[in-house]
């Protein structure tokens, strides 16, 4: 999983750089593949973070339905709680990102990998993406069955699409911040909460506005949004996950 | 009247307690500081 | 941690410190009480409210007060997580800390006051304004922060992980803000003549009010620097104290 290719860790160190960036963007992608690859594989065995997750969110849906089966109408309370099952059963899996490393003892050998570590970062990334995306077509069915809202509209699917990519940006980092914190499962929702307000509530307002009936024109800049959120966290995350592993 | 009082009183008790919190600390930490830094000090004194 | 931080917290650097230390907590007292004169005495009472509501218009000053610790605060926690980050020098991660712990303080004040002074004027205590939304994100951000210093043990990963969250918290800032504006606004816009509802708005308030403003930056600028450099220098004296543990052992 680490180096396929039998380098020892001296001579990887003899050459870091040229080892971590040879052969341009299609071998960079491909490292990211294996990383990602590597993560699917591991959640095919064990089922750790899609079956903690998707189990937490169907129960949290039949939750919120119980208590809000008095409530006069459904499409006022729908959004909140979309968005609010997704960002507290999406941390269930980021801590399971790198924690399961940590666990099993293979975050070194992962770190030791010949590759860019922005490639570790971005193939964590895009697993963690399928995995929350996996997540949200199991909930949104029930939604759909419990509060008798139909969630599958065009533009709400871009606007989780946005969102659930804006979350893993920033709550990968996260992950890998407090994997080395003491009582790391119960800091992670803590720093990522409240820096996911601005997606939380773009992601709400977009989601009402569209159940809403109203024109694209109305819920143009909740995508805007979005896509600002994403951006941004992804080049500043891009630019310091090197930074996380200096010292080891 | 009440809400004017209780804005004011509420602003200075936490700068208050604060700067009270931070001073204790301080004293703490100086005899601390001193007393490690004597302890160093003997160390040396006895390993050379 | 090196004979560079051992040689500051000896010596003379710190006597002529500590005299410049007594000078800022001095002038930072009497700012407060010049500040109080000036909020509860010398500013003239709102013309266009009445009763309760024209006494609780003089929680506004305490209100300003505090939004400028904070916004200190935060600012130079901003400053100091970028300069970390560049250069490594742990000064800076003591400088971040102590702005963000003194600019939380603020900013709970800030949250409180303005809590207090909606109940007579808005008629509830709390609502989900773009401002009040933000600025309470914003503390929940910074506590998390320190929070999250707390649970590290390594001196060096405490401060690298602590100012890459500290430039994530000051980001999420604006962002935050942006989105709960366009969610919905009663808030006042106090710095944008263009809205005459404003209760406090800087236009029509008068000389006395403006220069109780005015008053109240200073005033509140020098204490939160006389809270932060007090804090900053304990905290140097904190890793002083680890790292002569790490001596002995």
């Amino acid at each position: 999983m680490a180096s396929g290719n039998g380098l020892m860790p001296m001579q990887i160190a003899d050459h870091p750089a040229q080892m971590r960036t040879e052969g341009g963007a299609t071998a960079y992608f491909r490292k990211l593949w294996r990383i990602t690859r590597k993560e699917l594989q591991t959640e095919l065995r064990a089922r750790e973070a899609i079956g903690a997750m998707a189990a937490f969110s169907v129960l949290a849906v039949v939750i919120f339905g119980l208590a809000f089966d008095l409530a006069p109408r459904m499409d006022l309370i729908v959004p909140g709680i979309l968005w609010g099952i997704l960002l507290f059963a999406g941390v269930l899996g980021l801590n399971r990102s790198f924690g399961a490393e940590v666990d099993k003892g293979s975050l070194a050998a992962l770190l030791l990998a010949p590759m860019d570590r922005s490639a570790v970062y971005f193939g964590k990334v895009l697993a963690n993406f399928l995995f929350i995306l996996a997540t949200q077509i199991i909930v949104l069915p029930i939604m759909l069955v419990i509060f008798d809202i139909n969630l599958f509209r065009l533009w709400i699917l871009v606007g989780l699409f946005l969102g659930i990519l804006g979350y893993v940006f920033v709550g990968t980092l996260f992950a890998a911040l407090t994997v080395s914190v003491r009582a790391r499962e119960s800091m992670l929702p803590i720093l990522l909460l409240p820096v996911m307000m601005p997606l939380f509530v773009a992601g709400v307002g977009l989601t009402a506005l569209v159940l809403n009936g109203r024109e694209f024109g109305d819920f143009d800049h909740w995508l805007l949004m979005l896509a600002t959120y994403d951006l941004i966290f992804l080049v500043i995350a891009y630019m310091v996950f090197d930074l996380i592993w200096e010292d080891v | 009247m009440g809400y004017l009082v209780a804005a004011f009183i509420t602003v200075w008790l936490l700068v208050t307690i604060y700067a009270l919190f931070v001073s204790l600390r301080q004293r703490k930490l100086e005899q601390d500081v001193q007393m490690l830094e004597e302890l160093v000090q003997e160390k040396l004194a006895r390993g050379e | 941690m090196s004979s560079a931080t051992l040689s500051q917290s000896r010596g003379r650097p710190m006597a002529f410190g500590s005299y410049f230390l007594l000078t800022l907590n001095i002038l930072a007292m009497a700012g407060m009480a010049v500040f109080i004169w000036a909020a509860l005495v010398y500013a003239k009472s709102a013309t266009n409210l009445a009763g309760t509501e024209q006494m609780a218009q003089r929680i506004f000053y305490i209100h300003m007060g505090c939004i400028f610790g904070a916004m200190a605060g935060f600012l130079v926690s901003l400053i100091g997580s970028i300069l970390y980050l560049i250069t490594r020098n742990l000064e800076w991660d003591r400088i971040t800390q102590a702005s963000v712990e003194v600019g939380t303080l603020f900013g709970i004040g800030l949250t409180i006051c303005g809590a207090i002074w909606a109940r007579p004027t808005w008629n509830t205590y709390w609502t989900w304004d773009p401002r009040l939304t933000t600025a309470t994100i914003t503390i929940l951000i910074y506590v998390a922060y320190l929070l999250f210093r707390n649970g590290i043990d390594n001196r060096r990963t405490r401060a690298l992980f602590g100012n890459i969250y500290a430039l994530f918290a000051f980001l999420t800032v604006p962002l935050t803000y942006y989105s709960a504006r366009w969610f919905r606004s009663i808030h006042p816009v106090v710095w944008n003549g263009s809205n005459a509802e404003a209760q406090g708005d800087i236009g029509n308030v008068g000389a006395t009010m403006g220069q109780t403003i005015t008053i109240a930056l200073i005033s509140f600028t020098l204490l939160f620097c006389a809270l932060m450099i007090q804090r900053w220098r304990q905290l140097r004296l904190e890793d002083r104290l680890e790292e002569l543990r790490e001596e002995l052992e």
